[in-house]
């Protein structure tokens, strides 16, 4: 009897593991796990890869449009005007750009040439949208007090920054990685 | 006396033989028989007797074996470099429209396309590589200054191997 109350609490122990721990984890993303935290200085080379591109396409853009304003006669105001409007795309852009890969596939062009990936803590997949744009606030603000807020990962025992303890992120060594 | 008379007979006879020889091979070529001669080999097809013999009995071979060993190609070829005429080929080629017509088809065949792309792509993946092998190597670097940096020193599980979440790891947020 008491082997049997003894076998159903650890049924019910495994079963509530099983639920707090999430889904079983697919074959691919289990081997990305295997590889370790990622680094400051990977991160680091990751994201400037990304602000190159988001930045590079910003600028064709914003030059491309310039030289379509400089042909016609605008009022000084529309100057104003147009630069607002243009500044409002471009952080409407790079937000929509880490948002959109870290909620998609959990890597943007940068962390693909780098191999690592942001994980969800809990589920370990890509994040949902809303947790991306609050991931990317996160990382603006913690850049703000002279880097503190990424610098933290140099003393924490995931890696992670303070974008990544807000949204409840890791960034993983990708498939292929030691 | 008689051995003048010989002499002189023997150059006689000479004489005559070469005259009436050249008066056959002018009879021969007003006569178009050198024509009728060859007409009547093609049609026998001694041409190509001739040809298979060569080839069957290994002249070809032997043929090109001298030719290529000895040093009258190498002479040919030489001089035929020295002159304008690979010049001359060159501006034809160039000119030709079938040329460009077949670097155009080259250039667009698949595997032509896909050797450049995957050449590309390795070169890319080369130096991608390259950068991750010296940015992991960096990372650990920074790590370990920043755990000597650190006041009270590395705690453990700091060996940066992932515990993705769940009670069992300690995950969660901070």
């Amino acid at each position: 009897m008491s082997v049997a109350r003894q076998g159903d609490t650890q049924h019910a122990q495994l079963a509530a593991i099983r639920r707090l721990r999430g889904p079983a984890v697919p074959v691919a993303d289990a081997a990305s796990t295997d590889g370790g935290y990622a680094g400051l200085v990977t991160r680091t080379v990751a994201f400037s890869i990304d602000a190159l591109i988001v930045n590079g396409a910003a600028a064709l853009v914003g030059v491309t449009v310039g030289l379509g304003l400089s042909i016609m006669h605008l009022p000084s105001e529309a100057d104003a005007v147009i630069a607002a409007v243009l500044g409002g795309l471009w952080i409407v852009w790079t937000v929509g750009y880490f948002a959109f890969f870290w909620s998609s596939t959990g890597q943007t062009p940068g962390d693909r040439v780098m191999r690592i990936v942001v994980r969800d803590v809990h589920e370990r997949g890509p994040l949902k949208p809303r947790r991306a744009i609050l991931r990317f606030v996160a990382v603006c603000l913690g850049a703000i007090p002279l880097l503190a807020g990424l610098l933290m990962m140099l003393w924490d025992e995931r890696r992670r920054c303070f974008h990544d303890r807000t949204a409840r992120t890791v960034v993983v060594y990708g498939p292929g990685e030691p | 006396m008689e051995r003048d008379a010989r002499r002189a007979l023997t150059s006689n006879a000479e004489r005559a033989l070469i005259a009436g020889l050249d008066a056959v091979v002018t009879r021969m070529l007003e006569e178009d028989v050198i024509d009728h001669v060859l007409e009547r080999a093609e049609t026998v097809g001694v041409a190509q007797r001739i040809a298979d013999r060569i080839l069957d009995d290994g002249i070809a071979e032997q043929i090109a074996d001298r030719a290529f060993s000895g040093p009258e190609l190498e002479r040919i070829l030489a001089s035929a470099f020295r002159s304008a005429l690979p010049e001359e080929l060159i501006a034809q080629l160039l000119a030709s429209e079938a040329v460009w017509m077949l670097v155009d088809e080259i250039a667009r065949s698949p595997s032509v396309t896909e050797a450049i792309a995957h050449q590309g792509n390795g070169f890319f993946e080369q130096v991608a590589a390259g950068a991750r092998d010296r940015s992991r190597r960096a990372d650990a670097r920074v790590q370990r200054i920043a755990k000597r940096l650190r006041p009270l020193g590395p705690r453990s599980g700091e060996d940066g191997k992932p515990h993705l979440g769940g009670p069992a790891s300690g995950g969660g947020p901070a």
